[in-house]
């Protein structure tokens, strides 16, 4: 094993490293809200919204993120829609995440109490000032740590784009190992990326979760 | 039946026991001797290391300095020292525990939780476990729970098969902590009264309680501790109702008041 | 309509693949996470840092380098070269194992101390304190757990389809190149994915209410 050559290697990924970045960046800023969005329907006192939900969220995540991806970059050119491989990694990817996430994001809204919703709407406030001013801000105390465990997991998903050319590390990594021959050590550092990213990412988590204890008798 | 002189040999000996957690002293040098037969109630307020205490005696808590004996057994030479597996086995079946939040095997029926130790631990057959499980269940009356889960009885009726299951290893000296204060009044005196019995028919018991009025009667000697410490212990009577030490007077006054 | 049906007949052959796969990797991730378990409940130091690392290395990489390390790397330190269905068994079976200590530990965790005490204080020794007490009680938590973890493992197991393991993935891909009619070829993957998981998923359900435990699906990548 020739570690000299790893930084060489190193330096090769990072563009690759980036994309991976990127990509996981438009995900979940795509994701987020449509999860948002699930997660207050699900919540819906109509029968018909609620259901509606749940199948959605079902097969968001029903099928592996292979295959929606897969569905989204070769099936959406039958509705004469053609996106770019990253484009359509980003919005396969969002979907799958929010599908996830929802629930996270629905135990969290569902964990303030009813009384704060009453005493809106005692005090004349609206749905969504309420929404906005009284219950999300509560939740997002709860609702940070699984949702940012959720993002390391899905910067490790963003790996699959490999499957459609996303120009991201696994494929970086993939293309400079079929040139030089050095399987062990790309694949080596590549992963190690992953690692240094996901490792601090999930001590994060756990510290997050942690204080939370604490904080909560 | 004990005679006189057996009851004054030292059958229990705590020799300066001391833990701490964290550098923070709970228990602090306690020494106490139990001779055989004796009914010993330790009191004190909420954090003073009574249960600290307790847990040493049979080792689930490791005492950071100090030794204990049992009937004998000493589980390690030097403190600070791992137990031997087999020293520490034999500790345990002299003595038996019963803990506050009761701690019954929930998946296993009252009578399995009485025989899974005499089966396992002490190797006894698993017909003669039964028989001596149910006459157990029967002595604090619960034979007809026998084949009932924990969470289909009481908590007073799970404080008594704790009890049964302390008992089936027929130990030396059985350690309460706390035994009814997870307990409404009219369970807990379904337990004292258990507890009164197995006091009148002679077992060693150690028992940390809030319970004055078991103290006094049951008691042969009730011992105050305080920050980690044995502040005053004799006669029942005496240290309830005469204390001598002004924490062990502040201390009833509190409970008193109550 | 009539594409659907038959793209799911076609798709339907690399079914035992994905099965054969899944079951025999996330059955090596049992057996593997007990050990590992063990090393991460140790009293020594030294283990519960092995057990640690393991856990936290095989989880902070995603499959995909680890499918090309084995796959690929492997054979060029001279090993000879795996079957891409040995690669991806082996990969996914020790990536299940640390997923799997981690619901195990979950199992235990779940488990009051009160219980592994009263078996301390009744002397039993430790075989029978976990056969008897804390593995029962384990279960519990674990089982809803370690069936979520086999459905995310199911849909996870997609990704051998790139190193050439004929499964479901693998096949639709095929049929999409021949075809170029991707909507409809993987909608049926999609569909067929979702049969293999529902009956597991709703089997995890039904357990976890007999049980009284919470359903929590939480897989990784
Ligand atoms: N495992 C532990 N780790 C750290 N500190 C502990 C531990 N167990 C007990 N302590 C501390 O030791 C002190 C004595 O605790 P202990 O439980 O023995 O008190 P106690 O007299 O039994 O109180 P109570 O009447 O509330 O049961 C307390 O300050 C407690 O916080
Ligand atoms: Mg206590």
């Amino acid at each position: 094993m020739n570690i000299h050559a790893w930084p060489d290697y190193l330096s090769q990924l990072w563009p690759g490293l980036r994309t991976s970045f990127l990509l996981l960046v438009a995900l979940v800023a795509l994701g987020t809200p449509l999860s948002l969005l699930l997660a207050s329907t699900q919540r819906s006192h109509r029968k018909a919204v609620r259901w509606t939900t749940i199948g959605i969220v079902e097969f968001a995540r029903g099928m592996p993120s292979l295959v929606l991806l897969y569905l989204v970059y070769f099936g959406l050119p039958s509705f004469n829609l053609t996106l770019g491989a990253f484009t359509a990694a980003s919005v396969a990817l969002a979907i799958n995440y929010a599908g996830y996430t929802s629930d996270a994001i629905k135990s969290g809204l569902d964990a303030v109490p009813m009384g704060q919703v009453e005493a809106s709407e005692a005090l004349g406030l609206s749905r969504g000032v309420t929404m906005r001013r009284v219950i999300l801000p509560q939740a997002v105390r709860i609702i940070t740590p699984p949702m940012l465990s959720w993002i390391i997991v899905y910067f490790q998903t963003t790996s699959i784009a490999f499957a459609i050319s996303v120009p991201e590390l696994m494929s970086k990594a993939y293309s400079i190992a079929s040139v030089n021959f050095q399987y062990l050590g790309v694949f080596a550092v590549a992963g190690l990326l992953y690692a240094v990213v996901s490792i601090p990412g999930s001590q994060l988590v756990s510290a997050l979760e942690r204080r939370q204890q604490r904080g909560t008798p | 039946m004990e005679t006189a002189a057996n009851r004054a040999r030292p059958f229990l000996e705590a020799d300066k026991v001391s833990v701490a957690f964290h550098g923070k002293a709970a228990v602090d040098e306690i020494s106490l001797t139990v001779t055989a037969g004796e009914v010993v109630s330790i009191i004190g307020p909420s954090g003073s290391g009574k249960s600290t205490f307790l847990r040493c005696i049979n080792h689930l808590q490791v005492p950071t300095s100090g030794t204990i004996s049992v009937d004998g057994v000493s589980v390690v030479d030097r403190p600070g020292q791992h137990p031997k597996a087999k020293d520490l086995a034999r500790l345990r079946r002299k003595v038996g525990m019963v803990f506050q939040s009761f701690n019954l095997f929930p998946h296993l029926t009252a009578l399995e939780n009485v025989t899974l130790a005499q089966v396992h631990a002490m190797g006894r057959n698993k017909s003669d476990a039964e028989e001596r499980g149910r006459e157990l269940l029967a002595q604090v009356g619960l034979a007809d729970r026998a084949n009932h889960r924990p969470s289909q009885c009481s908590g007073g009726q799970q404080q008594r098969i704790a009890i049964a299951r302390a008992l089936a290893l027929d130990p030396k000296v059985v350690l309460f902590d706390e035994p009814t204060s997870a307990l409404d009044p009219e369970l807990g005196a379904d337990v004292l009264k258990v507890m009164r019995d197995l006091a009148n028919s002679g077992m060693t018991m150690i028992v940390v309680t809030h319970e004055m009025h078991f103290a006094e009667d049951v008691g042969d000697r009730v011992v105050f501790i305080a920050d980690g410490k044995v502040v005053e212990q004799g006669n029942p009577a005496e240290v309830l109702r005469h204390p001598q030490h002004e924490r062990t007077q502040r201390f009833l006054k509190a409970v008193l008041d109550r | 309509m009539t594409d659907f049906f038959h793209y799911l007949t076609v798709l339907s052959s690399g079914v035992r693949y994905t099965l054969e796969l899944t079951f025999a990797a996330v059955g090596l991730g049992l057996v593997l996470a007990i050990p590992v378990t063990a090393a991460r409940r140790s009293s020594s130091r030294a283990y519960r840092f092995l057990g640690t690392a393991f856990v936290e290395l095989l989880r902070a990489i995603p499959p995909l380098p680890w499918l090309f390390l084995v796959f690929f790397a492997l054979p060029t330190m001279g090993l000879t070269p795996l079957q891409p269905m040995t690669a991806g068994i082996l990969v996914f079976g020790i990536i299940s194992a640390a997923y799997l200590t981690e619901i195990y530990r979950a199992g235990f965790r779940a488990v009051p101390a009160g219980q592994a005490e009263a078996a301390a204080a009744l002397g039993l020794g430790p075989f029978h304190t976990y056969a008897r007490i804390l593995v029962p009680q384990a279960v519990k938590t674990a089982l809803p757990l370690a069936l979520a973890y086999f459905i995310g493992a199911l849909k996870d197991s997609a990704i051998v389809s790139v190193i050439g393991v004929q499964d479901i993935s693998a096949r639709a891909v095929a049929q999409n190149v021949a075809n170029s009619n991707g909507l409809i070829v993987f909608l049926a993957a999609a569909a067929i994915y979702l049969c293999l998981s529902l009956p597991v998923a709703l089997f995890g359900r039904w357990l976890s209410y007999r049980l009284g435990t919470q359903n929590a699906v939480r897989v990784g990548a």
